[in-house]
């Protein structure tokens, strides 16, 4: 018996020996004709109009330079537009740049770029030649803030007010001292004069105090106009001004963040109102207000929190659609101790991150209260891997999650391994409304905060960070309603996405790796044009083609390739050479397959014709 | 008569059991192994906890502890080869990163991250005065294990192609970080955590060995009698000083990084480059051959300059820029004035002359040689890029005092330039002559000085028979018991750290402003605290990027600061421990501080593998003239390389 169970182990061994898991053959033959799946051309058309470090701009008088041009700068974040129907055109952008260089001849900080953009035949815009009324000639201008309001840092996000032609930048990386201003020439102290502010006008701060406020700027100048003292100094990112022109919401990247509020005493005028920051749980109103004091406002995180408002894990953009507030909450791993002792109240935002989380991880609902899971995430309990996108109600004053960020697994698949998933959402940053048809969706773009944790598939060793649309009419939304739209390149960061017309968005790429294809190698601004076409989202299921063993149809929006069920797939050339192996997916990107003639085999063995137009 | 009945009794058991295994299929070895890659998982927290429940009992002796932590690593080194392939950002960050301080990357405020995972603990545990970390300890471990049961979550699909791929990754990360004690700052614990990586990947690899016998004979029977020799051979070998690293190399880990390569191509599994878009995949280039052939790196992770738009006119034009001072403000100099291709492109000076004899620029001009492998550049880290690095010279008041639109003005007034950029870009989209052509021809061309051919490049991969004693012995010395190998890492011998080689390293090691007087002093330079914006953080102040080691022979004087006169003296330095080694303070000091104990045999021995790393062949080539510009005759005399 002893021998008999040996020698049946043996043969169990031999069986398993002899299988590794089903190979795709390098190579078909490919003299025959099958069901053919099509890939149309997309609807849509890239096209790229200004790139960082390659792309001069014009720049004036500074630092005892004389008014010339230089490279623009790098690091495109947040894209401003104003409209200016002017010799045909569409209006004026304007780009910020995060990073930070000294040049002579622009000034020591981030800054931004100004140009006016027309539509030309064929749907393609061009840059126009302008001469603004300093007199300086081209198609870029830098902003000028050195000889405005005073430098800027890392001019991150912004707000465009668009009924308005209103145009705000804000800076992040927060500065604690002069020496924290990265090599900036002028460290010497500022005096505010002249502003519309009486709380500063006369007050000298140190010269890093008179960064991290909102800066309002004209684009069709190219100059700054005014430091929003009277709106805090923070981390600010982003902000919006609600269709009233009265109330603006502002978001602050940090951990924790803060939610805050402006309300004008006059429409349009935002110089003279009420500041006050969000809190959740107050009571009655959920909005504290905060003194125009120029030392709070210096301060207002430190003040807000102690006061009690509530925390946020890194807010960042946000948009309005609906009258209600989406602000995308970008979220960070190691929180450590930075919620404790501060004097402000979870968000109920990271709550019910918290619980997701807990769900994932245990496979059981968290099984204590509110109270208990915001104990929880005080106490360094959540690693904030995903952020998501949240909503603000000003109707009831109430903030929630409106979808979860994670390509957490989904346990549910019957496949014998973990399948990653086909959509996933991690640290949405960026975030814009757009409306196509007449319907509202949300631009939610990401920003990796890391590769690991499932944020990339095992093994990849760079991010690419995706757009996606996601239709605001649905109630609570998942990952499987996203719709991926464009992606950033490699390493890059996708951001400042905001829609002109109802025909073209314009992006930024940031920061991309240095390997690259040119000029993708470089922080640049893109236009995406066509989504005034037939309807560019629908799904083309009509285009199903149904093969023996699966079924497969194409969306030529997205280049993706969606199957039936979950499966094993390989790609070859039109010579039947194996391109790609893919397992267990029910859907395949093909976004850098040049046009021409495929095959697609499955795991069972069938093989269809591909063709991408 | 016996025989044939047990032929048939075995056939009938045979049948039976095929019949019954065809309703129950057995597990493929995927499966197996993705099951013990969850249990291996279990089994490192396990040993952590158990680890931890001992702690706090006083009873508990300093060797109870280090022997129970080496438990706890073996445990992990089982998980490794894994684990570390399918997230290393994971691991690098939480589990065995190094020791130090690092910044929170994509952060929204400067924040420094305190080091954690088992490197950290490994210095405690084995440090002089256990007792007083005994909490510290526990505090690590706790922390750890609450990452991995995070992990837990993360569940990883194991195909055939994974574990092929990481096995070899594992065999260069063994040789690279795991056999230099680089992953052991204290406990020295290399050897044995090479064996069990080894009976790990062994023991999965045993479940493909009929498959691979089927498919591939000699290549199955090599692998699988070269892991037994190899595993055999370290438990043979298990003192850190002693073991013959370059054996090691030469007679396990290429041969057996090559054939695991050859029985994945031709098992038929899908590879790496079959699976992500190649923009995805790390500078380890997964199809190379051997750990020291040309191909092990792809350059081109680094530069901004495409494989796709490269090609021998750009490499040429890029020369011509190079030694053309029609890129300085005042037409004397080039990139050529510091960087001389008889010295490996290095000066010879201490530090480099500036523009107009202004004194000197602020530090020791670097090898342009292999250069391209790097994730930053410049001695304090400061630029992304190669051709980001171009314009900080270009913009450099001691340096070019130009800017990049002035050099496109004044390259754009030249027929002759503009048909060399015509012809070398005829893919670009651009201008022909624009801020990133000028960058890109100048990078195609230093990109294009790179190469492993040295005598010792050759001996490793059995080009050539011999190589003198003495470099063998200088070679194991630097990979083990002189530490070199943890910070100059094989086979770039810099920063660039394996076995992806994605990020480049910097190091504070205290080098004085003057090491020949009678009391040396720390050098002034702050080095990348005052490079990168976002890297402001007190433990770089003071700290260099690792520079290669290749072609040192005949790039003195060494250091940023160009303070050692040869070679000898460098050792001596690290020799001795670094600044603190010297005497004076140096916070944050990542150099050992104690002495390495090597001997003037040893040290001359170093030297000499040093001395055997240099190999300038065919790039030293000059231009023998420049473009001209015919309405410019005064430019036409300038001079090939500059004046001075």
């Amino acid at each position: 018996m002893k021998k008999l169970f040996l020698l049946a182990t043996m043969c169990g061994l031999a069986y398993t020996n002899a299988n590794a898991q089903i190979p795709f053959p390098v190579d078909i033959p490919t003299d025959w004709s099958s069901k053919t799946v099509m890939m149309p051309k997309s609807p849509l058309k890239a096209q790229v109009l200004f790139v960082g470090g390659v792309d001069d701009v014009q720049t004036t008088a500074t630092y005892g330079n004389p008014a010339g041009s230089t490279k623009a700068k790098e690091w495109h974040d947040f894209i401003g537009f104003v409209q200016d129907t002017t010799e045909g055109a569409l209006g004026w952008v304007v780009v910020n740049h995060e990073m930070i260089t000294n040049d002579d001849k622009i000034g020591d900080g981030g800054g931004m770029t100004s140009f006016k953009i027309k539509r030309t035949t064929g749907d393609v815009l061009e840059v126009m030649e302008q001469t603004l009324p300093d007199g300086r000639k081209g198609k870029f201008f830098n902003v000028d803030f050195v000889n405005t309001v005073g430098e800027t840092g890392m001019n991150c996000g912004g707000i465009t007010d668009k009924p308005n032609g209103r145009v705000w930048t804000a800076e992040e990386w927060f500065r604690s001292s002069n020496a924290s201003l990265g090599g900036a020439r002028d460290t010497a102290d500022f005096t505010i004069t002249g502003t519309a502010f009486a709380f500063a006008n006369g007050k000298t701060i140190k010269k890093y105090e008179n960064y991290n406020w909102f800066v309002e700027v004209d684009p069709k100048t190219g100059k700054a106009i005014r430091k929003q003292y009277n709106w805090g100094r923070g981390g600010w990112e982003a902000g919006d001004v609600m269709p009233d022109n009265k109330t603006v919401y502002l978001y602050e990247d940090g951990t924790p963040g803060i939610l805050a509020r402006f309300v004008a005493d006059n429409a349009g005028d935002f110089t003279k109102g009420q500041l006050s920051v969000y809190k959740h749980d107050g009571n009655p109103s959920k909005w504290i207000d905060i003194e125009e004091n120029l030392d709070t406002l210096m301060r207002l995180n430190e003040v807000a929190v102690r006061r009690g408002a509530t925390m946020f894990n890194r807010l960042e953009w946000g948009c309005v659609i609906g009258g209600k507030v989406y602000i995308t909450e970008t979220g960070r791993s190691n929180v450590g101790t930075r919620f404790q002792n501060k004097g402000g109240v979870i968000s109920p935002t990271l709550v019910e991150g918290y619980k997701r989380y807990y769900q994932a991880k245990n496979g059981v609902a968290f099984p204590g209260n509110d109270a208990a899971a915001a104990d929880s995430v005080l106490n360094n309990k959540f690693p904030d891997y995903y952020g998501r996108v949240i909503v603000y109600d000003p109707a009831n004053g109430s903030v929630k999650t409106h979808i979860h960020g994670g390509p957490y697994y989904d346990n549910s698949t019957s496949q014998p391994l973990p399948v990653y998933p086909d959509v996933h959402l991690s640290n949405p940053d960026g975030l814009a409304a757009m409306k196509i048809g007449g319907k509202d969706y949300l631009m939610i773009q990401e920003d990796m905060n890391q590769r690991s944790h499932n944020s990339m598939p095992d093994g990849f060793s760079h991010e690419r960070c995706e757009l996606f649309l996601l239709d605001a009419s649905i109630a609570n939304p998942d990952y499987s309603d996203l719709m991926r739209v464009t992606a950033s390149a490699f390493d890059a960061e996708i951001t400042g996405a905001i829609q002109i017309d109802e025909k073209t968005i314009l992006v930024n790429s940031q920061h991309p790796g240095s390997f690259n294809d040119s000029p993708y190698n470089h922080s640049l601004t893109y236009a995406i044009t066509g989504f005034d076409g037939s309807d560019p989202l629908s799904v083309t299921e009509a285009n199903e083609v149904k093969a023996k063993t699966f079924s497969i149809y194409p969306n030529p929006t997205s280049r993706e390739l969606h199957m039936n069920k979950v499966m094993d797939v390989a790609l070859y050339n039109v010579e039947g050479k194996r391109m790609k192996v893919y397992r267990q997916v029910k859907t395949i990107n093909v976004s850098d397959l040049a046009a021409g003639t495929y095959f697609i085999q499955n795991d069972e063995g069938e093989t269809l014709k591909f063709i991408v137009q | 008569m016996k025989k044939i009945l047990t032929l048939i009794t075995l056939l009938v058991t045979t049948f039976i059991l095929v019949s019954a295994f065809a309703d129950s299929e057995p597990p493929k070895p995927n499966m197996v192994i993705y099951d013990r890659n969850i249990q291996r998982l279990n089994a490192f927290i396990d040993e952590l906890s158990r680890f931890n429940h001992y702690l706090p009992d006083n009873e508990t002796t300093a060797e109870q502890a280090q022997e129970q932590f080496l438990l706890v690593r073996e445990k992990y080194k089982q998980w490794e080869y894994l684990a570390a392939y399918f997230d290393d950002q994971y691991i690098k960050r939480e589990v065995n990163g190094a020791p130090l301080p690092s910044i929170l990357p994509n952060a929204a405020n400067f924040e420094t991250v305190e080091p954690s995972g088992l490197q950290v603990i490994d210095e405690l545990v084995f440090s002089d005065d256990f007792e007083a970390n005994r909490y510290v300890i526990s505090k690590h471990i706790m922390v750890l294990i609450r990452s991995l049961n995070d992990y837990k979550m993360f569940e990883k699909a194991v195909y055939d192609r994974n574990v092929f791929e990481a096995v070899r990754l594992e065999l260069l990360r063994i040789f690279t970080l795991g056999l230099t004690g680089f992953d052991v700052p204290a406990s020295g614990n290399s050897i044995p955590d090479a064996i069990t990586s080894l009976k790990t990947m062994q023991s999965d690899l045993e479940l493909y060995k009929k498959f691979f016998k089927e498919i591939d004979k000699d290549n199955a029977d090599k692998l699988y009698n070269t892991f037994e020799a190899f595993i055999y051979y370290l438990e043979q070998h298990n003192d850190f000083d002693d073991l013959d690293r370059l054996y090691v190399l030469k007679s396990f880990i290429n041969p057996l990084y090559k054939t695991m390569l050859e029985l994945h191509k031709s098992s038929g599994v899908e590879m790496r480059h079959e699976v992500m878009n190649a923009s995805l995949e790390p500078p380890y280039n997964h199809l190379s051959e051997n750990i020291f052939s040309n191909d092990i790196i792809d350059p081109y992770k680094y530069i901004r300059l495409s494989p796709s738009l490269n090609n021998p006119q750009m490499v040429e034009l890029g020369k011509m820029l190079f030694f053309d001072p029609v890129m300085s403000n005042n037409m004397k100099r080039s990139c050529a004035s510091c960087h001389h291709p008889d010295k490996a492109f290095t000066d010879g000076l201490p530090k480099s002359l500036a523009l107009d004899f202004d004194g000197t620029v602020n530090r020791n001009a670097p090898t342009l040689i292999n250069c391209v492998y790097s994730e930053r550049f410049f001695h304090d880290m400061r630029a992304t890029s190669l051709e980001g690095q171009i314009d900080h010279v270009l913009s450099n008041r001691k340096e070019f005092n130009m800017s990049m639109l002035d050099i496109v003005d004044r390259l754009k007034q030249s027929e002759e330039y503009k048909s060399l950029f015509d012809e070398a870009f005829k893919k670009y989209t651009g201008d022909k002559i624009d801020p990133a052509t000028v960058a890109y021809a100048i990078s195609a061309y230093v990109s294009s000085l790179r190469g492993f051919n040295s005598d010792f490049d050759k001996y490793v991969r059995g080009e050539v028979n011999n190589i003198d004693e003495s470099v063998k012995h200088g070679f194991n010395l630097f990979m083990g018991k002189a530490v070199c190998g943890t910070c100059h890492f094989a086979p770039t011998f810099n920063g660039t750290v394996p076995p992806l080689y994605l990020d480049s390293e910097s190091e504070v090691l205290g080098v004085p402003e003057d090491p020949y007087v009678a009391k040396p002093m720390l050098d002034p330079d702050i080095g990348r605290y005052a490079g990168h914006l976002k890297e402001r953080a007190e433990f770089y102040k003071h700290s260099f990027k690792t520079p290669t080691v290749r072609n040192i022979s005949v790039t003195a004087p060494y250091m940023h600061n160009g303070a050692y006169k040869n070679l000898d003296d460098v050792v001596d330095f690290y020799n001795k421990g670094g600044g603190i080694g010297l005497g004076y303070d140096v916070p944050h000091q990542t150099l050992p501080f104690d002495s390495l104990s090597l001997n003037k045999n040893e040290i001359k021995d170093l030297v000499a593998f040093m001395e055997a790393l240099t190999d300038t062949t065919g790039m030293t080539a000059v231009p023998e003239k420049l473009p001209v510009f015919a309405d410019k005759p005064e430019w036409n005399k300038r001079k090939i390389g500059g004046e001075y």
